[in-house]
């Protein structure tokens, strides 16, 4: 290998290199794609349904300005609200516009049915203020929809033009905010805001966490290896291999979404570990001895890392494509997106690194550590540690097994949360305005339930309107829309309140057609359209949820299913929050299918690898329990699995099972060279752990910048991946020695027989 | 500002303070508009709307008004077809100088009821026409000039916008460019652009009946395409007549329901 290298060196360094800049010049044409909707296969159930919805009804994206006070009835507030809502009718991609200062109050009075403004006069005295708040309480239209009960939050309604750029209008809201500012806290919410926003973190996130990564990623390494070498050929392969992993994605048609940020920190966490094998080993090759070539130094290398980079990095691209078992598509991009880029950073490291190595000279100086010594592995911390293992493997055993299953317990506790408000922080404006929302407004995250049949069957009506009226004392259900409503507040319009009619469904088809007639002959066609088709053969019941969460969704659904048996027609059951809920589903099928897939395809590896199912089975023991550690430590703590952290378990799999491989690898052979277990382990503790401490480090410090993420669950990911990480760390170094040296017996010769390869020499270094 | 009706689906802007610039623009806007206008008139409407998915609602019903000397229009409109809504009734009392009175009549309730609204539906009986589609508002609240097309290819094409912003939300657009035939003044067509300069609306005459041999006619047939919603509603006249003259107690709301 080493004379193929040195043959086609200039070609490899070359190739390497341009290969990456295509790449890189294709990673500016990637867009955004913000709509978790677009997170789940169309064929998913509920997206379909939403789809058919949507296609009869239009989609609803409202954006809700929101203006909070002690109290919005007083003059200066409704003004304001009068001019905010007057202006947005003139923004271009606004189709309406609902508030306080449009709203309507329909009211039957001796015999008028009256049709007047919501706010009927501006209070100038406190008992003006009483009385337009006793008006405002009893308008069914204006409370809990334009204004909180409590009078202290007033909502402006802003429904969007679909064929309309969504984000200049939204730009275009937000100047013509700041220009109306007042006492008022103005906050904003909705959807398309929600997406907006998502899609603005992401770019801030892309720009401030990916150089902060690669600037950590430096510094470690120049810490580690304290030589210009070990800090920028490990670091080209990480630009490299990100460079094309990225580019991948805007070839491939695929737009970025929240977990795409997870791609590049991951090339830079793990497609350097090779380079820092490969460096770690040069420098102790180096040491061995004044008299080899670079040449001679490069075989050497090769002969003995070749294996274990290469079945790492298999193990690791085996780890990351078990995403691709997921429903979550963008889960299955960012899946594919790394296992490409990590096959392709396992090339650059065996032919890239060391064709670039052949054209260095050896070093001039040794390289020393803190103490002053060589890093040969025959002093300091590791060599402590491996003499501690070999010499305590059963309290390392119970300690370890005692604490993974303390800890995995929690897995008990552990909740799923496909709620995208909940991608922010507490504190963000997209969230503190979602809980205004769902706590005032009915809420934000909708059910709909399409009706398809006769829908001015008496008989249909009322089952809609009872089912509607049920609904809405439900767990967690906000305001319920229907045409059954209209038609109640309509019979309270038309006839006053002793009259036999007053509040109630009428008994005849005719009387139903015709109050329908009337309402749509009086309102805005868009009013009805998203009610009722223009033939009255298709229903749209929309259930706002005030706390969307998946128990009060499912309730809502199985409610919804049951409403079948009852009407003469067809019912589908869709909307948003469904699709959130079905979508939280597939994300437990989803991690318990890649974990399941992760681990089969790592443990025949690892049997292949070593040629033993025992030697398989004592690897597979640190993913284990790390996995089961990290779903542990999010049931006790609360963390959520979602779209983000549900990744988790399979990139972990994908990179924590190295240190295993190299740690075994190592000790077999040592054990060839006829050490016995206890003293071979200490010695693949003392040697290789230094590449698999800096390695572990490494991939925990590079993702520890997600930490300063926009997004809570991407934080949450860097916290537990940095967790699980360093589980598998002391996992390798702790507890698969001491697993071995229990198996194998403590005072006996090694009995696992290693592959025959050139590793054995290489090692005796 | 109020709004008066009159004969279907047109709506000129009255020559108002003439300049040089505008003179002829709202001579060629009077003339036209003097063409249409009658004292009263029948007919049956058929208004279909089309919704961007391809459905059709189907109204039928039959229309009568009546112009008083004072300016006010009353108008009663009943539903013929389907048959679920037949019997159906709206009268409408158009005063130039006050709060317009509506009254509506549910037959399937027996069910006569004034709606006082200080409201003004933004849509004609839920189609993509307007009420102010409908009306004629006083000259003074546009600016009317030519274009530079006008005069090409047998037209005139004529430019009004709204002589202020409130006038601008009054009618619900910010410039309309009308299209006459030059030979006899007939309207063709009208596009409706917003505040943004989108040219949201077009309304197309489709056909028109003559009423005398002076060039009197009446739009028969027009379609109001709105271009944002995708949807389309076409009204379409039957049995138009102006040579009507229905009695007082026809719009009298005690004989709603008769």
């Amino acid at each position: 290998m080493t004379g193929f290298i040195y043959r086609y060196r200039k070609f490899i360094v070359a190739f390497s290199v341009l290969l990456s800049a295509a790449g890189a010049v294709l990673i500016p044409l990637g867009e955004t794609d913000p709509d978790m909707r677009n997170y789940v296969p169309t064929t998913m159930y509920s997206r379909a349904t939403t789809d058919t919805i949507e296609e009869n009804f239009g989609v609803q994206d409202i954006v809700m300005i929101l203006l909070r006070n002690g109290t919005v009835i007083e003059r200066e507030t409704l003004e304001r609200i009068s001019l905010i809502t007057s202006d947005l009718f003139e923004v271009r991609g606004v189709s309406d516009v609902l508030s306080l200062s449009n709203s309507v109050r329909i009211r039957g009075e001796e015999g008028f049915m009256i049709v007047e403004p919501a706010v009927p006069f501006m209070p100038y005295n406190d008992d003006q203020k009483s009385e337009l708040m006793a008006v405002l309480s009893d308008n069914p239209l204006a409370t809990g929809n334009v204004v909180s009960e409590d009078f202290s939050t007033a909502a402006i309604i802003v429904y969007l033009d679909e064929n309309m750029p969504e984000d200049e209008t939204l730009s275009s809201i937000d100047s013509l905010l700041s220009a109306h500012r007042g006492e008022e806290e103005i906050m904003v919410g909705g959807l398309p805001y929600i997406r907006r926003t998502i899609m603005k973190d992401v770019k801030r996130d892309g720009i401030v966490i990916v150089p902060l990564a690669l600037i950590v990623m430096l510094l470690l390494l120049w810490v580690s290896f304290r030589e210009w070498r070990g800090v920028v050929i490990p670091f080209t392969v990480v630009l490299l291999s990100m460079a094309l992993a990225m580019g991948l994605a805007p070839l491939l048609g695929w737009k970025l979404t929240i977990l795409s940020l997870l791609v590049p920190v991951m090339m830079i966490a793990i497609a350097n570990n090779y380079g820092i094998h490969l460096i770690a080993r040069y420098q102790e090759i180096d040491h061995s001895s004044d008299e080899y070539s670079v040449e001679q130094i490069i075989s050497k290398l090769l002969q003995s890392l070749r294996k274990p980079i290469v079945y790492t990095g298999l193990t690791t691209i085996a780890g990351v494509l078990g995403l691709l078992t997921h429903s979550v598509i963008p889960a299955r991009h960012v899946g594919i997106l790394t296992a490409l880029g990590v096959g392709y950073a396992l090339l650059l490291s065996l032919l890239f690194i060391p064709a670039w190595m052949s054209f260095l000279p050896r070093p001039a100086k040794r390289v020393v550590n803190r103490n002053g010594a060589v890093p040969d592995g025959s002093s300091g911390i590791l060599a402590r540690t491996g003499r501690f293992v070999a010499g305590n493997p059963l309290s390392i055993l119970i300690v370890s097994v005692v604490l993974t299953v303390f800890l995995g317990s929690g897995i008990i506790f552990l909740r799923v949360d496909s709620n995208q408000e909940n991608f922010f922080p507490a504190k963000h404006p997209v969230k503190k305005a979602s809980e205004v929302i769902n706590s005032n407004f009915g809420g934000s995250q909708t059910v709909s339930v399409m009706i398809d049949g006769d829908i001015l069957d008496p008989h249909n009506m009322k089952v809609i309107d009872e089912w509607c009226r049920m609904v809405e004392n439900e767990p967690g259900v906000g305001n319920v829309f229907s045409i059954a409503r209209v038609m109640r507040e309509m019979t309270k319009a038309l006839f006053d309140s002793t009259e036999t009619y007053y509040n109630t469904i009428p008994d005849s088809r005719e009387a139903l057609a015709q109050i329908v007639e009337i309402y749509n002959m009086s309102g805005d066609p868009d009013d009805f359209e998203q009610l009722a088709d223009l033939n009255y053969t298709k229903a749209h019941l929309m259930i706002r949820l005030s706390d969307p969460s998946a128990r009060n969704i499912r309730n809502v659904v199985a409610l919804a299913g049951g409403l079948e048996d009852k009407i003469n027609g067809r019912v589908v059951t869709g909307g948003y929050a469904y699709i959130m809920e079905e979508f939280a589903g597939k994300i437990v099928k989803g991690q318990i299918n890649s974990i399941g897939f992760a681990l089969t395809v790592i443990f025949l590896l690892l049997i292949l690898i070593f040629r033993s199912w025992k030697e398989g089975l004592i690897a597979a023991v640190p993913l284990i329990a790390s996995i089961a550690i990290l779903l542990g430590i999010m049931g006790w703590t609360g963390i959520a699995l979602d779209p983000a952290t549900a990744l988790l378990s399979s990139v972990v799999i994908g990179i924590g099972i190295d240190y295993t491989i190299h740690l075994i690898w190592r000790y077999n052979s040592e054990a060839t060279r006829g050490l016995s277990p206890a003293d071979a382990v200490a010695r693949a503790i003392a040697t290789t752990g230094r590449g698999i401490v800096f390695n572990a480090l490494s991939v925990m410090l590079g993702f520890s910048v997600l930490i300063l993420s926009g997004f809570t669950s991407i934080r949450f990911f860097g916290y537990l991946i940095i967790i699980s990480i360093g589980v598998c760390l002391l996992a390798a170094l702790m507890m698969v020695p001491a697993i071995i040296v229990l198996a194998q017996g403590s005072g006996r010769r090694g009995t696992i027989q290693p592959l025959p390869s050139p590793l054995s020499r290489g090692a005796e270094v | 500002m109020k709004k008066r009706f009159i004969i279907i689906g047109l709506w000129f802007a009255v020559a108002g303070i003439a300049t040089a610039q505008t003179e002829d623009a709202n001579r060629i806007l009077e003339r036209s508009r003097e063409l249409t206008i009658a004292d009263a008139m029948e007919a049956t409407m058929t208004l279909t709307i089309t919704d961007r998915n391809g459905s059709e609602r189907i109204r039928t019903n039959t229309m009568i008004s009546k112009k008083y000397p004072d300016g006010t229009e009353k108008r009663l409109i009943r539903f013929v077809s389907p048959a679920e809504v037949q019997g159906t009734s709206i009268l409408l009392h158009d005063y130039t100088d006050r709060q317009d009175d509506m009254w509506i009549y549910l037959p399937a309730l027996k069910r006569v009821r004034r709606i006082v609204s200080s409201e003004k539906g933004k849509s004609f009986m839920g189609s993509e026409f307007t009420n102010s589609d409908m009306s004629s508002p006083p000259s003074s609240d546009f600016n009317s000039r030519h274009l530079e097309e006008s005069g090409r290819d047998d037209l005139w094409v004529i430019e009004s916008i709204p002589a202020d912003a409130s006038l601008v939300n009054q009618y619900g657009f910010a410039k309309r460019i009308n299209y006459f035939r030059k030979e006899n003044l007939q309207l063709q067509k009208m596009e409706f652009f917003d505040r943004n300069g989108v040219h949201y609306k077009t309304i197309e005459v489709l056909a028109v009946e003559s009423i005398d041999s002076n060039g009197r006619y009446m739009v028969s047939d027009m379609q109001a395409i709105n271009h944002q919603t995708g949807r389309s509603s076409r009204m379409k006249m039957e049995n138009l007549s102006t040579s009507v003259k229905p009695s007082d107690s026809l719009f009298d709301a005690q004989n709603l329901d008769r």
